[in-house]
């Protein structure tokens, strides 16, 4: 027969208790309001960062700026033919009245 | 309690500033580093400073993070804060003409309404030190 030796469990009331506090100090020091600060700062810099490209106009010229720009200077109104594509990529398409 | 979480507060402003304006720098650093050598005071340091400002931001916001170094990072945005106003007030006075070289939605702001937010943010700073060293002590 084998000779067995069972380890008495340890208690682990204490324990848990003791890494749901950790859980709960590090949740604490990682969502504080600096941390969050700096969450918002890269969303709302990476969410407002706008590309400057050069556009083709349907005429033959060529601009720089950003689309919003280039439909509220260049292509204001309706959206019935092409105004301007965008040189880096060829489908960005502004359109004009 | 309240000056703790005001210190905070404070920290977060500052962060929010640094890292938003960083990345906008750093997103659009052809722009910027273009400006920077269109300014008269600086431009033979341009390819320096468009780099070294946007990771300094960074940095300071990384300092302003971690409690334990937040009193430095604190020190460090009220230095470069005083900085960047004496460089737009003396832009502002002996400069031929002002290019802006910020990053984000600031560079829609005036240089004069660029001094009044920076005044604020020393300000803020500046009580953010203070209530950090009573704190300590």
């Amino acid at each position: 027969m084998k000779n067995v030796v069972r380890r008495r469990r340890k208690p682990v009331e204490k324990s848990r208790h003791l890494s749901t506090t950790y859980n709960h100090q590090t949740m604490k020091k990682t969502l504080s309001i600096t941390f969050i600060a700096a969450l918002l700062a890269v969303g709302t810099a990476l969410a407002s960062h706008k590309r400057v490209t050069t556009w083709v106009f349907w005429e033959g010229s060529t601009r720089t700026g950003i689309a919003a720009d280039i439909k509220n200077i260049y292509c204001k109104g309706a959206n019935n033919q092409v105004c301007a594509v965008n040189m880096d990529n060829g489908y960005e398409i502004v359109f004009r009245p | 309690m309240l000056t703790k979480r005001l210190i905070e507060f404070i920290s977060a402003l500052l962060v929010f500033l640094f890292i938003y304006t960083s990345i906008s720098k750093l997103l659009d650093y052809t722009a910027f580093n273009r400006q920077l050598s269109q300014s008269p005071f600086i431009s033979r340091y341009a390819n320096i400073i468009s780099w070294a400002l946007p990771l300094g931001e960074l940095l300071i916001a990384g300092l302003l993070l971690i409690n334990k170094t937040r009193l430095s990072g604190l020190y460090c945005s009220f230095f470069l804060l005083n900085l960047f106003t004496f460089y737009l007030t003396a832009m502002l006075r002996y400069s031929p003409y002002i290019p802006c070289s910020c990053g984000g939605v600031l560079q829609h702001l005036s240089w004069q309404a660029h001094i009044i937010f920076n005044a604020a943010f020393i300000i803020l700073t500046t009580m953010g030190v203070l209530m950090h060293v009573k704190k300590s002590r």
